[in-house]
């Protein structure tokens, strides 16, 4: 053991934590190094100091003058609770108007894509025959919902 | 019912908060005053000044009554704030010349006068070379040698892990023996 561990084992040593093969290690090195045996007597002195200094009390009035100081602090009333619930708040109201936001934006591309694909329906019509449930082959490219026999427009394949 | 001493820190903190009880207030006062008082002092070294730093500590707790009494460590958090302030002080006092230590306060006892003066003179000397410690050395070796706190109770005061608080208690008492080296 050299003289590095044995001074980083100090604390342990004094309270008695190291096992037995460590102990007698640093004790075999206190014997053998002057400066780490003069070193844990410094310590032991030092530590021998420590727990004669008397507790201190503070001024008998130092609560009467905090008292007093609190008495200048303006009292802030809740007007809104707790900081938390209005983060929370404004934190739901981003997401939801930035949700709000993308959603409307897709419904109207979504609308504006549904209105041109009609649009071109129309355009192409003579290539289409209005299905009355008689075909059943093709590709169902357009639909109108409606009783009994649904309308759907087919693209026939020839 | 429960007597007001035996309220836990978040009930009253809670009456604090809520009824801005002064009752409670004066209790946690008294449950934390004198140790605070004591780390700030050993910190700063300065009677006047540590009282009027204490006087700090407890403003911040009424300013913080409502965020206090949700804490799960109010202990660790008054510590905390307890050194921030000292170490506040110590750093806007570093550049005026060195204080002298505050002697009168230190009680001398025992009845041998010449035993007295040379304890008494190595106690001025061991306070003298803390000043020179870092604050974080000096915080976990007053709170341990001075104050005698466990290491379990140093942890959770500083909000460090108990090994960090051994090591930084052997790093002061080394330091200190190098900086009393040849005085004791």
């Amino acid at each position: 053991m050299n003289c590095k561990n044995v001074k980083s084992l100090y604390t342990a040593f004094c309270e008695k934590t190291l096992n037995d093969v460590t102990k007698n290690e640093v004790v075999k090195h206190i014997k053998e190094c002057d400066s780490c045996r003069k070193l844990y007597e410094s310590l032991d002195r030092i530590t021998s100091f420590t727990n004669k200094y008397e507790a201190l009390k503070p001024e008998s009035d130092t609560m009467e003058r905090i008292l007093k100081r609190i008495g200048t602090i303006p009292q802030t009333k809740k007007l809104l609770g707790p900081r938390w619930i209005i983060a929370y708040a404004t934190l739901f109201l981003i997401i939801a108007g930035a949700s709000f936001g993308i959603f409307h934006r897709m419904n109207v591309k979504r609308q504006i894509l549904a209105k041109k694909k009609q649009e071109e329906l129309y355009k192409r019509k003579n290539r289409y025959i209005m299905d009355y449930g008689q075909f059943e082959k093709g590709n169902v490219i357009y639909s109108i919902p409606g009783e009994g026999n649904s309308v759907k427009m087919v693209e026939i394949s020839y | 019912m429960k007597r007001i001493e035996d309220l836990s820190d978040q009930l009253l903190l809670f009456e604090i908060s809520e009824n801005n009880d002064e009752g409670a207030f004066r209790m946690i006062f008294e449950r934390y005053s004198e140790r605070l008082f004591n780390l700030i002092y050993r910190m700063t070294q300065h009677y006047e000044d540590s009282n009027d730093l204490l006087q700090e500590v407890f403003i911040r707790v009424y300013k913080n009554r409502r965020k206090c009494f949700r804490m799960k460590n109010f202990k660790g958090w008054v510590y905390t704030v307890a050194l921030n302030i000292a170490r506040d002080y110590i750093r806007l006092h570093k550049r005026r010349r060195e204080q002298v230590l505050d002697e009168k306060r230190e009680s001398i006892d025992g009845d041998d006068p010449l035993k007295n003066s040379e304890d008494a003179e190595i106690k001025r000397k061991i306070l003298n070379a803390l000043k020179k410690l870092n604050i974080k050395y000096r915080a976990v070796f007053t709170l341990r040698d001075i104050q005698g706190m466990s290491y379990q109770e140093i942890s959770k005061a500083l909000n460090i892990e108990e090994g960090t608080v051994k090591s930084r208690l052997n790093r002061a008492r080394l330091r200190l023996a190098r900086e009393l080296e040849g005085n004791l």
